[in-house]
């Protein structure tokens, strides 16, 4: 348990220190983050440079060493080697001469050759001490060999000295000679193959330094390709990732959604800097939609209000409207009754006009006949009498008919005069709703978008208010003119009236003289003429009122269909008040 | 040279003549009588008479038959040679014979060491100039070494 607990909590130790470090790197800002990758790869090549400026030149000095120093020694000490070689062979030929009698001329060549070639080899050790490139070590064995090459030396010198007299000796002490050769050959030897061991060492140092480098330069290239490519991809996510999410912030707060979360805030780079002032923009976006919302909450309020005023006004509106609508078709309905009891009375009226008018011809053709048959009027005076008793009745009939419809005229004037004050009502109703439809249009243009509809129906209130104002001025110009009319009926009537009691006196007078004047025809026919141009007038006259009664009968037509529209445009009116209230209740 | 020499051994030494020869070559005993001659000598004239005498080969008591003496020091340089006079002066330390043995080296120990005694090796005869083995007997004689020896038939 505590085996698989414990890597665990090493690997969660691990993540969280990589977290912490990850963190440290978001703090950076971009500008350093950006310059991270080429900062890293700069230092990769610093570092292969460097490197292989120290190699190249560590190369440069082993190869100087090798042609300039070891390779030159090695040269020497080699010859040097092979001459003492060679010098020995002469030293061994020499004492094999000197044994086997050569001649003396010979002898002493190779003797001074001998001599010389030792000096010479004396000489070059002595060079060889003196070389400035040999290690202590080397020039401790140089001193050595210089020792030894003078026991050499003097050994060598000492066998041919022997030589040229005792051959034999000079053989035994060939063994000495040959071993100090050897020693010094042997020093020499090693001396090359320590030169060639310090050569190969340079050597393989150069090659394992050349490998080395090698794959310094390929893990050098190569670390530096991944942690460019490390670096470039921690870039990537830590600058890319976050932009694209605060892209995503962005979008999301420009389609106006509040509620989302603000990550990313503490961070130390500009991303930190913009998420903040994202925050920020988001707070008074926040702060903005709660001040909206409480604008619109109370303008909601306040239309609530305005609509209940309106509600309430409309109530009071409908109230009064309709009571005066009601009693408009109320006063229209007795206007319209009274047009056409005005209209059976004009009818009548008319009627009996004509009915006076046949009257007044027969009284007419009555009187001619008087006239005519004057002789016969003694006859018949009782006729006459009895006859003019008849039209006296009808006289007085008429009489009272016209009174009659002088008094149904006057009821019909007063029934009008009645219908002014209404109009008068009216008007003032229509001015009265002409102002609120302007209130409301100006109340409308206040509510803006929202009261529109509503400013639609003022527009159609006040055209209504307009219309009704215009009926009311027709009704009262046709009110005025039925006035007219009714008062010229009445004056006609008057006139009638006047007319017939003229003829009720005439027939009185006639009646008397029907009683007193028999004697006297041409007065009779004279009165009788009279008479019948009096009746003449009076049939004029009739046929006046009747025409009189037949423009009355036209103008009560009139009134009674002034009446009836007006009838519709009341029912019209409080139709168009009861849509308006409708209206203004809905809005 | 050779006279003063001649003379200096007749007229100063005085040494016996040695006795007709009993064999063809001489014996151990003849070779350290000899040596103790040199010795005599050297202590009586002092080294450098003794050295000229022992190089001497007209000096008879130094040169019987196969028998002559020999004086080193101890650095191995050849100060008086009976038979072979173009050694004298050579630093023969490193000689060595056909065996290998380093013939000088030996008799500087053997006189550091017991005084005296015989060492074994080979040498060219003088009357034959061969190769032959050859005993010596050393002795330690002051800063040098004297050796007498005979050739082993």
């Amino acid at each position: 348990m505590e085996d698989a607990v414990a890597p665990r909590a090493a690997k969660a130790k691990a993540m969280a220190r990589l977290r912490s470090v990850f963190g440290i790197l978001g703090h950076l800002s971009i500008r350093i983050k950006a310059s991270a990758a080429s900062a890293v790869l700069l230092a990769c090549l610093l570092a292969l440079g460097t490197n292989a400026y120290l190699t190249s030149g560590r190369s440069a000095g082993g190869l100087r060493m090798l042609s300039h120093q070891l390779e030159p020694k090695l040269q020497e000490v080699s010859r040097l080697s092979e001459a003492i070689v060679a010098t020995h062979m002469k030293i061994f030929r020499y004492v094999s001469w000197a044994s086997n009698g050569v001649n003396e001329k010979l002898m002493s060549q190779l003797y001074s050759d001998i001599i010389s070639d030792l000096d010479s080899l004396s000489a070059r050790i002595e060079s060889l001490n003196t070389r400035d490139d040999l290690s202590a070590e080397e020039r401790s064995r140089v001193q050595m060999l210089l020792a030894e090459w003078k026991l050499c030396k003097s050994q060598a010198k000492d066998t041919l000295d022997v030589g040229q007299s005792d051959p034999a000796m000079a053989t035994m002490m060939l063994g000495q000679t040959d071993d100090s050769f050897k020693a010094v050959d042997a020093d020499f030897q090693s001396m090359a193959n320590d030169i060639k061991t310090a050569a190969t060492n340079v050597q393989s140092n150069l090659y394992t330094a050349a490998e080395r480098n090698q794959k310094i330069i390929i893990a050098g290239t190569a670390l530096g390709f991944l942690v460019s490519a490390f670096v470039f991809f921690m870039i990537g996510t830590m600058i890319v990732g976050p932009i694209k999410k605060v892209t995503d912030i962005m979008r999301q707060l420009s389609a106006g959604k509040t509620d989302i979360e603000i990550r990313m805030r503490d961070r130390g780079d500009e991303i930190g800097q913009m998420v903040e002032a994202i925050d920020v923009f988001r707070k008074t976006m926040i702060d903005m939609h709660a001040m909206e919302q409480t604008t619109h909450q109370a303008e909601q309020h306040r239309a609530a209000e305005r609509r209940a005023e309106m509600r309430a006004l409309a109530d009071e509106f409908e109230k009064s409207v309709q009571q005066i609508a009601e009693d408009l078709a109320a006063a229209v309905t007795v206007m319209h009754k009274n047009a056409e009891v005005m209209s059976l009375i004009a009818a009548d009226t008319r009627s009996h006009s004509q009915s006076i008018s046949g009257t007044v011809v027969t009284t007419q053709a009555n009187v001619d006949s008087v006239a005519g048959a004057a002789d016969e009027l003694a006859r018949s005076i009782e006729d006459l009498a009895s006859q003019t008793q008849n039209a006296r009745e009808l006289t007085n009939k008429t009489v009272e008919q016209s009174e009659s419809a002088r008094l149904n005229v006057k009821q019909l004037l007063e029934a009008v005069g009645q219908i002014v004050p209404i109009t008068g009502l009216i008007q003032a109703i229509a001015q009265q709703t002409n102002l609120l439809a302007l209130n409301a249009t100006i109340e409308a243009a206040r509510a803006g978008a929202s009261g529109k509809g509503f400013a639609v129906v003022a527009a159609e209130v006040k055209t209504l208010a307009a219309q009704t104002a215009s009926a009311t001025e027709e009704i009262n110009r046709k009110i005025a003119a039925v006035h007219a009319s009714c008062d010229s009926v009445v004056k006609i009537i008057e006139q009638v009236v006047g007319a017939i009691g003229a003829i009720g006196a005439g027939n009185a007078e006639m009646a008397a003289a029907v009683s007193q004047q028999a004697a006297s025809t041409q007065e009779i026919s004279r009165n009788a003429q009279q008479a019948a141009d009096t009746s003449r007038s009076v049939a004029r006259n009739i046929v006046e009122l009747d025409t009189k009664a037949r423009e009355n009968d036209e103008a009560s037509g009139q009134a009674l269909e002034g009446a009836g529209r007006l009838l519709d445009q009341a029912a019209m009116l409080q139709q168009q008040v009861a849509s308006f209230l409708r209206h203004v209740r809905a809005a | 040279m050779r006279i003063f020499a001649m003379l200096g051994l007749i007229a100063l030494v005085g040494i016996a003549i040695p006795a007709a020869a009993t064999s063809e070559f001489g014996s151990k005993d003849e070779a350290v009588a000899m040596v103790k001659r040199v010795q005599d000598e050297f202590k009586k004239n002092g080294a450098e008479a003794t050295f000229r005498d022992v190089s001497d080969k007209a000096v008879a008591g130094y040169h019987d038959r196969d028998l002559y003496p020999f004086i080193y020091d101890m650095s191995g340089k050849c100060v008086a040679h009976g038979a072979r006079p173009a050694l004298i002066g050579k630093n023969l330390m490193n000689l060595k014979d056909q065996d290998g043995k380093y013939i000088i080296q030996e008799m500087v120990k053997l006189s550091q060491g017991p005084g005296n005694g015989w060492v074994d090796y080979k040498w060219p005869n003088p009357i034959t100039n061969k190769i032959e083995d050859k005993s010596s007997y050393v002795e330690k004689m002051g800063d040098y070494f004297v050796g007498v020896g005979i050739y082993r038939q």
